[in-house]
């Protein structure tokens, strides 16, 4: 027999009018809803809403709503008007959506708020992840492959970059290279122009240097008809700087009826992206040979000392020519050929690879220049439906169209380990073609992603993530703080990195520049902040003195806010990683490194205030338990014995008639949720308080003595290096503290100790400084 | 084979106020049966290359060495040749290899130099000899 179950009475009978009386509210409300003139019989909704409701339910058919046919004919007319085929149109078929003509008209997505798109941005939105930088959509890596496999094809093979981001300026006046010089600074250049190369130029403000660093530029200046013409390529983010700068020293003013932006004075005209041409970069040794097997040169007498010397140094790329050596090229459409299995076979030309100036002695065709002769291909260029068609009538495929395009080949042979290569640009819209072309020869396209790991296996800096003071620096750098401060202050509590109280790191998003360098210029106060030194003689003079040939100089004594880029190399354990901390090693490290060089240097909170070494710790005293604890708050042990809590057994066998009792439970839940909400709150003020307190400490704190060893710099890149199998980073340091690190040798390399914002271990690293011009 | 001039008359220049970029030597090729020493190489592990190199894949193989690597290149085919015990013959032939420098001057920018220097170099022929 069930004990459990309570006896309940049923009624013996019911009295009806008694039961009827008590329900009349609800009986009437029931009826206005179900029993109602204006709805259909048997319907219980609020009016039809399609036309087949209205019909009695044994008349209804299926797809009513989609065929009118269906209706009886009486009610045709009427249906008429709520079919759902008339409203919804069907959904175009997913081959028509994926038309590569129609994805660029039915997204319209290609505008300066959402980003830009460039010429292959549909190519790469299928195989990239795509993210908004700049104001262009621009691929950041793919998703196929990590970037190892393109750091080895960039040593081994070709790998491709799309940089059709970069803004090309075309400046028209008068001597117009020579009225660039003015931005250009020419002790930070470290490259020779001769004749007709591209070139790489830092740009400054006019009369603010060494401040108002813009940014790098390449300047390709032309000879012959079109001297008056230079065309300037900046990166996108160092654009708003250059044009005011570029408007305030020549007085220029905006043209208002004009296609592009243009800026004018009475001598000089500034159009911007006017060109319409792309940017691709190839790198890798193979790139000229995987360009060569990928196009068809046009037969062409005055581009023909061109095609030779192209066709002759394809194969040695490197060890033939100088660094911005342009060449410029004609070939055939593209398209022409993709469908080729194996490569083209060019004419042979004798190999004159090796040949002494042999831009001097052929003067360049540069009508890639011309717009005219430009765009009298681009009105040539087939559509895609008639080549395709054509190409599949012919036994041997399209051999020859009428547009010859014109093509130029930058070469870029910096002695950069995985950025040396060939620019190519080309005329946008056979831009897409000769990627799709490249693609086909197995060159590896790669993504901005893979271009900052490629600068930092080159141990280059990157513009302009890896800037200072240019203004596209900063953006970049509170872009940065920004993006960090939101993830961290979205972890729990109990989760997030002490930076301060554990690890005394003042600043763990941001660089502060100004007040680190402010900390080390001996004067009181330096109001103009903090700059990068370029002069290129100046940092070689650095690093012969590092390697202690003579003693440092006045000028790098008495530099107030001179940073200086240094490389870190990491000779022992170590993954430096962005917002590191370079610092003085004592004497007890650097005695420490040479007998152990992976020995654990430590940085202690600042409660303890030194440090010590791993194996000299001693064991922890009872008195430093309730310390210890207190550390420990919010952490979840371990340990199962320490979860375990003893319960009375009151509670155990409660009665159960009292649980079951609801309003005595819900009491009791409902008091549990005021004190748990009451203790949280009294927590979080507890710890609102501790980092007020914190923070108020945190900024009294000197930035330059703030942890256990004296900062001197900050790292600005930093991953665990491929190709060097050991920590690699790029930084900054302060040039007045040179001459303190000077002498802090180890195996004849100067030695610093590095630590990362997240970490308590300081890891030592041969510094030595970066004597190459940063480039893009 | 002919003598070719340097460009500039003496080869010495101030390196403080000079920047010198070397550009690559050319390799005499690409294939993977060409094995190029370098002073970062590795002997041991790369005898273990050129082994697989000669058991599975070619039936000779191509070692080059330059400048300082000369000796090494040398001690690392002696190497091979010792591990294959006879079976393996070798040729030898010295060369000399001209590379290019760019001399950029960091004072005056529109004057750069290219200059030439002579690197000796050896090239080692390994082979399977026919029994």
């Amino acid at each position: 027999m069930d004990v459990s179950r309570p006896i309940i009475e049923k009624p013996r009978f019911i009295a009806v009018e008694k039961f009827v009386e008590a329900r009349t509210n609800s009986i009437a409300q029931l009826l206005k809803a179900i029993d109602n003139d204006a709805l259909v019989s048997g319907e219980v909704t609020k009016g039809p809403r399609t036309a087949a409701q209205r019909l009695p339910r044994h008349m209804r058919r299926r797809a009513m709503a989609y065929d009118v046919r269906r209706f009886p004919r009486t009610m045709r007319g009427f249906a008429e008007s709520h079919l759902i085929s008339k409203h919804a149109k069907k959904c175009p078929s997913r081959f028509a959506r994926r038309r590569t003509a129609n994805t660029r008209n039915k997204f319209g997505r290609s505008t300066s708020k959402k980003g830009i798109w460039l010429s292959t941005h549909v190519w790469h939105a299928k195989r990239f992840r795509m993210i908004q930088k700049w104001g262009f959509k621009i691929a950041d890596r793919s998703f196929q492959r990590g970037f190892r496999a393109v750091l080895r094809d960039s040593n081994r093979n070709c790998v491709i970059r799309d940089r059709s981001y970069y803004t090309c300026l075309t400046i028209m006046s008068t001597d117009a290279y020579s009225k660039m010089s003015a931005f250009s600074q020419k002790t930070c250049r470290g490259q020779s122009s001769r004749g007709e190369e591209e070139e790489c130029h830092q740009l400054y403000v006019p009369d603010q240097y060494p401040y108002g660093y813009i940014g790098p530029a390449r300047f390709q200046k032309l000879t012959g008809v079109q001297s008056d013409k230079v065309h300037v390529w900046i990166h996108p983010a160092s654009k708003p700087q250059f044009l005011k700068a570029l408007i305030e020293h020549y007085k220029l003013e905006k043209e208002e009826k004009s296609e592009f932006d243009q800026f004018k004075n009475s001598e000089m005209t500034v159009t911007i992206d006017s060109e319409h041409i792309s940017r691709f970069h190839l790198s890798g040794p193979k790139c000229l040979s995987k360009l060569r097997d990928s196009i068809r040169l046009v037969e062409n007498e005055s581009f023909g000392s061109e095609h030779n010397r192209f066709l002759s140094v394809a194969n040695s790329v490197f060890s033939s020519n100088r660094d911005g050596e342009v060449l410029y090229l004609l070939i055939e459409d593209p398209r022409t050929t993709w469908d080729r299995k194996t490569g083209l076979k060019h004419k042979v030309v004798s190999d004159d690879s090796t040949a002494e100036d042999w831009r001097g002695n052929n003067k360049p065709k540069s009508e890639f220049w011309i717009r005219e002769f430009r765009e009298n291909a681009v009105g040539k260029r087939m559509s895609d439906a008639d080549f395709h068609k054509q190409n599949g009538s012919r036994i041997g495929g399209v051999v020859s169209t009428e547009a010859k395009v014109p093509i130029v080949l930058i070469i870029r042979n910096g002695g950069l380990k995985a950025l040396d290569g060939v620019d190519i640009i080309i005329s946008e819209p056979f831009a897409k073609d000769l990627w799709v072309s490249l693609q086909r020869r197995g060159v590896r396209a790669s993504g901005l992603r893979d271009e900052y790991a490629a600068h930092l296996e080159s141990k280059t800096l990157y513009f302009p993530l890896d800037d200072v003071e240019s203004e596209a620096g900063k953006e970049s750098e509170a872009a940065m703080k920004k993006e960090l401060t939101e993830k961290y202050s979205a972890k729990p509590h109990n989760r997030r990195c002490k930076h301060w109280s554990a690890l005394s790191v003042k600043y763990p998003f941001e660089y502060k520049w100004d007040e680190l360098s402010n900390d080390w210029s001996n004067e009181t106060s330096n109001k103009e902040g903090a700059f990068a030194c370029r002069d290129l003689k100046m940092l070689k003079g650095i690093q012969s003195t590092l390697k202690g040939s003579s003693e440092f100089g006045k000028e790098v004594k008495e530099a107030a806010g001179m940073l200086v880029p240094v490389k870190l190399q990491f000779f022992g354990r170590g993954r430096p990683k962005k917002f590191g901390m370079i610092c003085i090693p004592t004497d007890e490290d650097l005695i420490s490194i040479r007998l152990n060089r992976n020995r654990e240097i430590i940085q202690l909170p600042p409660a303890t205030c030194s440090s010590v070494y791993i194996e000299e710790f001693e064991p922890m005293e009872l008195e430093d338990v309730e310390e210890s604890k207190n550390r420990m708050q919010g952490f979840v042990s371990l340990d199962a014995a320490a979860s375990e809590k003893p319960i009375n057994l009151k509670w155990l066998f409660e009665e159960t008639t009292r649980l079951d009792d609801k309003t005595t439970k819900r009491k009791h839940v409902n008091r549990k949720k005021k004190e748990s909400k009451k203790r949280r709150k009294l927590e979080f003020e507890k710890r609102q308080e501790v980092v007020e307190e914190e923070e108020m400490q945190r900024q009294k704190a000197n930035y330059r003595f703030s942890a256990n060893r004296e900062i001197i710099g900050r790292v600005v890149a930093g991953e665990q290096s491929v190709l060097a199998g050991q920590g690699t980073a790029i930084g900054y340091i302060c040039a007045n503290a040179l001459p303190l690190i000077a002498s802090n040798y180890h195996k004849t390399k100067t030695v610093v100790m590095v630590r990362n914002a997240t970490s308590k271990y300081y890891h030592p690293a041969y510094v030595t400084i970066v004597t190459r011009a940063v480039q893009i | 084979m002919s003598i070719r001039m340097s460009t500039t008359p003496s080869k010495r220049f101030d390196e403080k106020t000079n920047d010198m970029r070397r550009r690559p030597p050319v390799k005499p090729s690409g294939d993977p049966n060409h094995i190029y020493i370098t002073r970062k190489t590795n002997v041991e592990s790369q005898t273990k290359t050129a082994e697989e190199l000669l058991n599975n894949a070619f039936d000779e193989i191509f070692i080059h060495g330059m400048g300082a690597s000369v000796n090494k290149a040398l001690v690392f085919a002696m190497e091979v040749e010792r591990k294959f015990g006879g079976s393996v013959k070798s040729d030898i032939q010295t060369s000399t290899v001209q590379c290019t420098d760019d001399i950029v001057s960091l004072l005056d920018l529109d004057q750069s130099e290219t200059r030439h220097r002579s690197v000796s170099a050896v090239h080692v022929h390994l082979y399977r000899a026919s029994s």
